[in-house]
């Protein structure tokens, strides 16, 4: 095989480690409790682009069968496509919970840097 | 693997970086929804359309406004 | 520790996560070559079986209902838990809160006004679409419900925030919401009594490809549209109240 069809076996998989790593990355360094949010939703989603990357099938169509598209037609995995789905919906609700709990902690302390919001006996 | 599939994946890796790198906390918001819209580009190539349309929904309609609301009551005085 | 040194130590650990990572990659099918035996069993007889055309909803509503069931409670969960941080902890602003005079709670003029509110009935309609007919085209409860919280921030964006806290009670969506969620479990109760497993398919399948179609498929999708729905716009209701503390606060 040629280096590049090799290179391109697995680049996907590559692209959704980077993510990860630099959504953690951007956790450590944040300087704002909202950019740590989006940063968690940056990790958030490379976990659902190594599902969606592992699944797929290069000749294949979607998982959805019609009058075109008969029964039994080759098509790229469907549980992963379920499970991925509700996990999109649920991880926006969980960073609506972390916005809400940013606001109480500007209403409290005045401040949403996490450089600076330690805890209160030091 | 075609040429699109390559760009997108290029294009998300990039994004990605761009909203952790990103400054002022308006400037990432905006960031994210562009990488939100490329996301759910890639999964609609990777002939997933319903995750496509979830991924529309929830991050170009309700992060967005939920996070403007917070940078809003958080006194983002920029 | 400080900054620079956490960073240092998180660099060099990452490093490692990474070429730890790259080296499971060569384990991983390679891109564009997946194939599980459940996959291809579920392809070839689900549509037979539960007469839908859309495969991940039947297994999200039928053979793998159970998780669905638990990521539908951690919604649930997520909005209540957000509706207690806004409801228990009230500042004084809060408490004197009454309805504004301003330009951002009348709403805007002009084309800015009848843009949003067009797309209000749209993307209601849109969203109930998706969420009742998920077995035939991509779509599904979850979709539908986000759809259907975006209508209604168009209220908010067209007509400020005095209509939408007229049009939209709290008290209505939030008890709405729980219903869909007690449906869905209640749908699966049903099926332990009548047949004997929780959350089997136990109504009359229908012809694939009819609007009624797919059984209990039909109906858990409908309560999950009405919970994800209802859900999300308490949410946006919650949030969007706290423009109308900011402004006092600023005043």
């Amino acid at each position: 095989m040629s280096p590049w069809s090799q290179w391109t076996l697995f680049f996907p998989y590559a692209v959704a480690f980077w993510l990860f790593v630099i959504g953690c990355f951007g956790i450590t360094q944040s300087r704002n409790l909202i950019h740590t949010v989006l940063c968690l939703a940056v990790v958030q989603s490379s976990t659902y682009m190594l599902l969606l990357s592992i699944d797929f099938h290069a000749q294949a169509g979607a998982p959805i069968f019609g009058s075109t598209n008969p029964p039994g037609s080759p098509s790229v995995d469907p549980i992963l496509h379920a499970l991925t789905l509700t996990d999109i919906v649920v991880g926006a609700t969980v960073t609506a919970l972390l916005l809400a709990l940013t606001i109480q902690i500007h209403r409290r302390r005045g401040t949403i840097d996490p450089q600076r919001l330690r805890p209160m006996s030091e | 693997m075609s040429l699109i599939e390559i760009v997108l994946y290029l294009l998300v890796a990039f994004f990605g970086a761009a909203v952790v790198f990103s400054k002022r906390p308006v400037n990432q918001l905006f960031i994210f929804t562009t990488f939100g819209m490329l996301l759910a580009l890639l999964f609609f190539v990777l002939h997933a359309p319903d995750v496509a349309l979830s991924e529309i929904a929830v991050g170009t309609l309700a992060v967005p406004i939920m996070v403007l609301v917070t940078l809003m009551k958080t006194g983002d005085k920029t | 520790m400080s900054v620079r040194i956490r960073a240092w130590v998180y660099v060099i650990s990452a490093v490692i996560l990474f070429g730890t990572m790259m080296y499971a990659i060569g384990g991983l099918p390679p891109f564009g070559s997946f194939s599980g035996p459940y996959t291809d069993m579920l392809l070839q007889i689900s549509t037979l079986e539960r007469s839908v055309y859309n495969v991940p909803t039947a297994v999200n509503f039928d053979y793998r209902g159970f998780d669905t069931l638990g990521e539908e409670f951690i919604f649930f969960t997520s909005v209540t838990g957000v509706l207690f941080l806004f409801s228990a902890v009230k500042s004084k602003a809060e408490e004197h809160a009454q309805p504004m005079e301003s330009e951002r709670a009348r709403g805007q003029t002009g084309a800015i006004r009848w843009f949003p509110i067009g797309l209000t009935g749209f993307l209601a309609a849109l969203g109930m679409d998706l969420g009742a007919h998920g077995q035939l085209t991509p779509g599904g409860g979850f979709q539908g419900g986000a759809v259907f919280g975006g209508a209604m921030a168009c209220i908010y964006l067209a007509a400020g925030l005095n209509t939408l806290v007229k049009s939209a009670k709290k008290e209505t969506f939030d008890m709405l919401e729980a219903l869909g969620a007690f449906s869905f479990a209640a749908l699966g109760a049903a099926a332990l009594f009548i047949a004997g497993s929780f959350l089997q398919n136990i109504m009359p399948l229908g012809q694939t490809g009819a609007t009624v179609s797919g059984g209990t498929i039909y109906f858990l999708s409908c309560a999950v549209f009405v919970e994800i729905a209802c859900g999300f716009t308490v949410l946006m209701l919650v949030f969007l109240k706290q423009t109308q503390h900011r402004e006092e606060e600023a005043e």
